[in-house]
């Protein structure tokens, strides 16, 4: 009779153990795919939402956090245009997740692209006075982010479009964004089904690529 | 036995699936009936929550039974919670959000302050590029501010003058620290510069009255220079200008930074090559290093270190101060040794705490048909500490102690000598409270103390300000207040039995700020009291002055109208009279002018990487005394005219970062009278000879050639993202 209630006990667990994991890819499946069909600064507010949600109830899953600071850093950029002083409290936000992820996987590369992506948006507040700081800090990230994955193509993507927009005389400028962008793109072919893993920048890759290729041709 | 047991299991399963789920929903208010739109909504623990519509409205589903726990987060306010029971098949919350006081301090009291802080709540103003891109300024702090309303151009000194208070009456503070020389020795109607470079600040507050109980010995205003923290990267910097050259070293290490800058100037080639009103024997020249050390201590400490040294000369052929229309002989060399040390930092996570000291020595000798030898030392130890009580409350006090030393030999002739020596000990403390009343709303009371051993003599200033948001973007704010300030040294030359000086600020100011727009104005009066005056009888100085200066100040920035263009437009409106030093009765003193105009414009041309720049600058008819016609202080200048015009480009040399920098006053060949200076005595016809006062030359021309060696970036400088 132990034996039996011993094994019963097992089952029971097992069977739970896999019930949340699978309520878990659920919720995640369902809140990804809706991230990825975001458009608005809303859609992304009520993205960064559910992935709070998700994150407070598995508080060891670095992913639901990486995402609800992803979002709010989203919800930020849509922001700033209209209430600067929101969308850089929208950025703390999403640093302060960003830093919970650190915490439980600190030898995720995908997460410092994400915090060289988050002090981007720093960037906007004023970007005259903050470019000389962060600039260095933005590619010290990404660099972190490739030394831990060769193989992250959003590391060389990201890099390209702050290339892209840096002044050519700060060593920016199309002809030193493409390599970045040709490095990301043989990356992105790469890449195979990420799942619930990060898996933005391909098109966005492609269009800059494209973009700098014309520039090239026009002069 | 496992048969029930499994009976039960079963049946409880089949329980649990046949519950209907409950829906649980509700509207998103503020306290104050406003909806929440993208608020989050959920049971904690579970996956179960929404986010509320444009209406505040939420609707979800849930699995939950029994007494659950419901949550409300909102950006900006204090977290909801409430029991919810979960039994019924239909849940309505009611959510009212309270707006969280941390986040309060979006409000600032604006009046009287001009800000141009990097803290993102606070209206920027001016930051260090602004002023380097502030085509009259020739990057000089003073300049920049010049085109801010309630300053008055006065082209003679190079100084600031606020709101028809005399140069003497603002002061400037550099991290919180008293500045007792802050612009370089220069003789009468030469134009003193700035001391410090803009790019040593990263905030700049300007107070045109009505300010911190935090600051003392100032009537009018204080200028707040708060230093950058750590250097951001380890460079080299090399200037080559027109006016002399500057090598500078900076190193960073992860938690500290040290740089270290050396520069030489001499006019002698510039105005050797441009036409000068001045006869210059030796023009300006002058050589001085800096040291800058930061450590950051712990997560929230700053630890600081500036000093700096100068020595600087000149020698030219110098109006008789007697007969204007003759020149004599006259030298100045000047010394001055400037140390601050600061520690900022948190204590048990409450106290907030600054502290700090500073030491300045400077030595004036001038030497012509006379000779004079001042020599001022400083010390001054002071600190802050602040603390926030409950939600509502932040409050703050500290103390600080000066001594002074001001020794000085006057020679009007070999044979005679006049010498002073005054030692001062000040002492001085504050408290201070801003009180939150509600989230639009917020008030701050201060009271400060003072004593002057000097003077031997006390006093209490309180002070009054509070801000009130009407809006998303506007804001009005007054303050009230007294300012006491010790006569200046030159004023207890003959007894020290006087008073502090007084002065009393009334302001009302209405801002609106919204995205890259920024409109102020500003109402104000203030009036003074126990102004230095000699006697008229005995020509002794008593503190039997007085005086008053009411005005209006207007600002208009538009950053974002213009593509890649910022401008603004500043107007300042002033009435004053006083009757102070010599003067026979009350009149307009002649560093006031009734209109003050400044517009600059800044525009980037990306094709060329460069940034251009102009400013034009009015100011109306100052006064001067004519001896020669009846009454004080009557005759009128003619108006003054300005346009600068400057350019910066940046480019690599060789691979280094470079920023070729050019800047030109008064283009457009404006004549420029300060005012006139007379005869002390009348000629045979009875009639006082008098000599304009003017710029040193017609146009000031600047050339710079900025190099940074191994780096793409420059600390500060423009990116074409901005201007």
């Amino acid at each position: 009779m132990k034996n039996f209630f011993f094994a019963l006990a097992l089952t029971l667990t097992a069977f739970s153990l896999a019930a949340q994991d699978s309520r878990y890819t659920a919720a995640m499946t369902d809140a990804v795919a809706q991230l990825d069909t975001t458009k608005t600064m809303a859609d992304y507010q009520a993205a960064a939402n559910t992935f709070s949600r998700i994150a407070s109830a598995e508080p060891k899953e670095w992913l639901p956090l990486y995402y609800a600071s992803f979002s709010q850093l989203n919800a930020a950029f849509s922001l700033i245009k209209q209430d600067v002083a929101a969308a850089l409290l929208t950025i703390d936000l999403a640093q302060a997740n960003l830093d919970k992820a650190l915490a439980l996987a600190p030898q995720e590369s995908e997460l410092y692209v994400l915090q060289a992506y988050i002090l981007i948006g720093r960037l906007m507040e004023n970007p005259m006075a903050k470019g000389a700081e962060i600039s260095p800090k933005v590619f010290a990230q990404l660099g972190k982010a490739s030394a831990m994955n060769p193989d992250n193509p959003r590391a060389p993507f990201l890099q390209g479009t702050y290339t892209l927009n840096m002044p050519e005389f700060y060593g920016g400028g199309a002809a030193k964004a493409k390599p970045l962008f040709e490095k990301a793109s043989g990356l992105f072919e790469k890449e195979t089904d990420r799942g619930l893993l990060p898996h933005w920048g391909k098109k966005g890759n492609a269009h800059y690529l494209e973009q700098v290729s014309t520039t090239e041709k026009g002069n | 036995m496992h048969k029930s047991v499994l009976l039960l299991l079963f049946l409880s399963l089949l329980a649990a699936a046949a519950v209907a789920q409950t829906r649980i929903d509700g509207y998103v208010l503020t306290t104050g009936g406003d909806t929440l739109t993208g608020a989050n909504i959920w049971l904690p623990g579970t996956y179960d929550g929404a986010t509320s519509d444009a209406h505040g409205y939420f609707s979800f589903k849930t699995a939950e039974k029994g007494l659950r726990p419901l949550q409300v987060t909102y950006m900006g306010c204090d977290t909801f919670r409430r029991q919810v029971n979960l039994d019924s098949n239909q849940v309505t919350v009611q959510v009212r959000m309270k707006e969280d006081n941390s986040t309060l301090q979006e409000v600032v009291i604006s009046a009287g302050s001009f800000e141009a802080a990097s803290d993102r709540r606070r209206a920027v103003v001016l930051t260090p590029i602004d002023i380097a891109l502030t085509a009259s300024a020739t990057a000089d702090i003073a300049g920049a501010i010049a085109t801010l309303p309630g300053t008055t151009r006065n082209g003679e000194s190079g100084q600031i003058l606020v709101r028809g208070g005399a140069a003497y009456e603002t002061r400037t503070f550099i991290d919180g620290l008293y500045v007792q020389n802050p612009y370089n020795s220069s003789v009468p109607n030469v134009p003193a510069r700035n001391r410090f470079s803009p790019f040593l600040f990263k905030g700049t507050q300007f107070s045109t009255g009505g300010y911190s109980a935090e600051y003392g010995q100032a009537l009018s205003s204080a200028l707040i220079l708060n230093t950058e923290d750590l250097a951001p990267e380890t460079t080299t910097g090399l200037s080559l200008m027109s006016v002399g050259l500057g090598l500078a070293h900076t190193r960073r290490w992860e938690t500290r930074s040290l740089s270290v800058s050396g520069s030489y100037t001499n006019l002698a080639p510039y105005t050797g090559l441009v036409p000068q009103r001045i006869d210059w024997i030796a023009p300006p020249q002058s050589g001085g290093g800096e040291l800058t050390y930061r450590q950051k201590t712990g997560s929230d400490g700053m630890f600081k270190i500036y000093t700096s040294v100068n020595r600087s000369r000149m020698e030219m052929r110098y109006p008789d101060p007697f007969e204007p229309q003759v020149t004599v002989p006259l030298r100045l060399q000047a010394d001055n040794v400037y140390a601050n040390m600061s520690y900022r930092g948190i204590l048990n996570e409450k106290w907030a705490l600054f502290a700090g000291g500073a030491y300045t020595f400077n030595r004036d000798v001038v030497e012509s048909t006379f000779s004079n030898d001042q020599a001022q030392q400083s010390g001054q130890l002071r600190f802050t500490l602040m603390r926030p009580i409950g939600e509502y409350l932040k409050f703050k006090f500290g103390a600080e102690y000066l001594h002074g030393r001001f020794d000085e030999t006057y020679r009007p002739s070999d044979s005679l000598i006049f010498s002073t020596l005054r030692n001062e000990r000040y002492a001085a403390g504050f408290v201070e409270t801003d009180i939150f009343c509600t989230r639009k709303i917020v008030a701050r009371a201060g009271l400060r103390g003072e004593y002057s051993a000097l003077l031997g003599r006390a006093n209490l200033a309180p002070r009054l300000s509070a801000a009130w948001v009407l809006g998303k973007d506007e804001q009005v704010a007054l303050a009230v207040g007294q300012f006491y300030q010790t006569p200046e040294y030159e004023q207890l030359r003959y007894h020290t039995d006087l008073r502090f000086e007084r002065a009393t600020h009334y302001m009302l100011n209405y801002q609106r700020i919204r995205d890259k727009f920024t409109f102020r104005v500003e109402g104000y009066y203030k009036r003074y009291a126990h102004l230095v005056k000699s006697d008229p009888e005995t020509g002794l100085p008593v503190s039997r002055g007085s005086g008053y200066a009411r005005g209006v100040d207007v600002f208009f920035r538009d950053q974002k109208t213009i593509k890649r263009g910022d401008y603004w437009i500043s107007y300042a409106y002033l009435d004053t009279k006083r009757d102070y030093r010599d003067f026979p009765e009350p009149a307009v003193p002649v560093f006031a002018a009734a209109h003050n105009v400044s517009v600059v414009y800044k525009h980037w041309l990306p094709g060329i990487n460069t940034a251009i720049g102009a400013t034009y600058a009015f100011q109306s008819p100052r006064p001067y005394n004519d001896p020669n016609r009846p009454g004080f202080n009557k005759g009128r200048t003619p108006s003054y005219h300005d346009l600068s015009v400057n350019a910066s480009y940046l480019t690599n040399l060789w691979g280094n970062f470079t920023i070729l920098y050019v800047s030109a006053t008064n283009i457009l060949g404006f004549e420029q009278t300060y005012g006139y200076q007379f005869s002390a005595v009348p000629d045979a016809n009875g009639q006082f000879q008098s000599r304009a006062i003017m710029p040193p030359a017609k146009h000031f021309l600047f050339v710079g050639l900025f190099v940074n060696f191994g780096k793409r970036y420059n600390a500060g400088k423009t990116t074409k993202d901005d201007i």
